[in-house]
């Protein structure tokens, strides 16, 4: 891999190739374009930081893809995000600003630790294997998650 | 099929191209890491750290609305700081190691420190006589102690009417019962900065010829945030990696004395979310409560689990808040042991005798 990361390039097509998995990973995790972007900055400083040595471009993606879920993470996580709410739910209203479409609105309204296992499974087509080792879970228990979230996604459309 | 119209709408969804190029920015130069002198380090964050939990400072050499800002100390109170068991640490490893035993990332251990943050009888103010001894001929915001003066988002002094709307003061002239508008000052650059989002104004606190204003602020603090050209006399106090969003209250200090032309003197801001502020004739109070703490992988990044607080000389926001520079005070001295966890004593601070 091209080390010199600091010419125009290199960091050009870094970006380029990892961006926008890297904002979907964030925006399925976050539900937030601004949330999205703000940790897409976040994944591309840590990867100008720790340079990672990739043995193969799959390797690559998944080190992306992995660092958009522990940004995220982060930043649900924090006390800021603990402590606030969108304006539109707190209004009740529907933040539509922020939807997609019907299908990203119905994975938007399952339980967080679905939400990335369904984008990597239905978007990426990763397979249970890859995603159980880049989610750090074991594939029984992505195995587990994709079946309760089918189940959801059923009701939660069916609703509709 | 939910599958099929799932990718089709990811497919829409893609990055602002403002984001895009601001993240290669971010990534051709990014801010250098500077290697830093731990133990000086602790000692001037020893210095500028108050509690854990409740935070709170004096302000300024003479006072908050002092007249003479340049050279301008954070002076801290006299601080009896205990852990809730009683125990208390001798360095910051101690606390690192009290706080990672505890589970800190339980959400239930810090919910219950939030809310035993301020005993009742945590701030103990000793009191100053009031310089009004006659009743004034205007309404004031309700004081609880007489010569105590509450933060309000209206104030008035008799003659004009001051109003902290949002991002801004308002002055208005009330003479003879008649209102006209003096001036309107921004109080920041408003909306989302660089670095963070700014909340609403919080409180206004008046002194003669001095308004402070005080607001709350949501940092977004990362490495990127990190100024690479501080000098060995300025004190970094922006630690980076953790936490991901932190909260500083901030304390902006007007000389209003052309009314129409508010100039702003400086700033003090300190870690957490604001509680409370008093102003005693020209001392500034203000309580914070910092319970959003990560603990680092790193124990020596003590910015994420101390509380910190710092003053800005600076007239105007030249620089993205936080780049501003923090400068050591001189005045601070305050004897280690270093304060922990979550209590806090305060008895008022005479700045000319330097006793507490």
């Amino acid at each position: 891999m091209d080390r010199s990361l600091r010419t125009n390039d290199t960091a050009a097509r870094i970006v380029k190739k990892h961006a926008e998995t890297v904002y979907r990973v964030a925006f399925a995790r976050t539900g937030s374009r601004a949330d999205a972007e703000d940790i897409m900055q976040e994944v591309f400083l840590r990867f100008i930081r720790r340079a990672p040595v990739f043995e193969s471009a799959e390797h690559e993606k998944a080190w992306f893809i992995r660092a958009a879920i522990n940004c995220s993470n982060t930043l649900l996580g924090s006390a800021w995000h603990r402590r606030t709410v969108p304006y539109c739910d707190s209004t009740g209203g529907t933040c539509h600003a922020e939807s997609a479409g019907r299908a990203t609105e119905a994975v938007a309204k399952l339980p967080e630790n679905m939400r990335i296992v369904v984008h990597l499974f239905y978007y990426e087509d990763l397979p249970v294997a890859k995603i159980a080792e880049i989610t750090g879970k074991t594939q029984v228990s992505v195995k587990t998650t994709l079946s309760r979230a089918r189940k959801k996604l059923k009701e939660i459309l069916t609703e509709e | 099929m939910f599958k099929d119209e799932y990718k089709k709408e990811n497919d829409s969804l893609h990055p602002s191209a403002e984001a895009v190029e601001r993240t290669l920015e971010l990534m051709m130069s990014p801010p250098k890491k500077r290697r830093r002198d731990l133990p000086r380090r602790i000692a001037l964050v020893a210095a500028a750290c108050f509690v854990v939990c409740c935070t709170v400072f004096g302000a300024y050499n003479s006072g908050a609305f002092g007249n003479d800002i340049s050279g301008s100390t954070v002076t801290p109170g006299n601080l009896a700081v205990k852990l809730p068991n009683g125990a208390t640490a001798e360095s910051y490893g101690e606390i690192y190691q009290m706080l990672s035993d505890a589970g800190l990332r339980d959400s239930k251990w810090l919910d219950h420190f939030y809310g035993d943050a301020v005993p009742d009888d945590a701030l103990e103010v000793e009191e100053v006589p009031t310089e009004n001894d006659k009743a004034p001929d205007h309404s004031e915001t309700n004081s609880q102690v007489a010569g105590v003066q509450e933060g309000d988002c209206v104030k008035t002094d008799g003659r004009y009417i001051y109003v902290a709307e949002g991002s801004r003061l308002l002055i208005y002239s009330a003479d003879k019962g008649k209102i006209e508008l003096l001036s309107k000052t921004e109080l920041r650059t408003g909306g989302k900065t660089d670095s963070g989002m700014y909340s609403d104004t919080i409180e206004l606190l008046l002194y003669k010829d001095r308004a402070a204003v005080i607001s709350t602020v949501s940092e977004r603090i990362t490495g990127s945030d990190i100024p690479g050209d501080l000098n060995d006399e300025e004190v970094d106090c922006i630690i980076p990696e953790c936490p991901y969003y932190k909260v500083t209250t901030e304390a902006a200090v007007y000389d209003i004395s052309d009314r129409s032309s508010p100039e702003k003197l400086g700033t003090l801001m300190q870690s957490g979310y604001f509680v409370s502020a008093r102003a005693v004739g020209q001392y500034l109070y203000v309580v914070t409560n910092d319970n959003g703490i990560m603990l680092p992988e790193n124990p020596e990044d003590t910015y994420c689990y101390v509380p910190y607080a710092r003053e800005s000389i600076s007239k105007s926001r030249a620089k993205p808040y936080p780049r501003q520079r923090c400068t050591a005070s001189e005045a601070i001295s305050m004897p280690i042991p270093i304060p922990c966890i979550f209590t806090v004593r305060i008895t008022a601070v005479r700045e000319d005798s330097r006793q507490t």
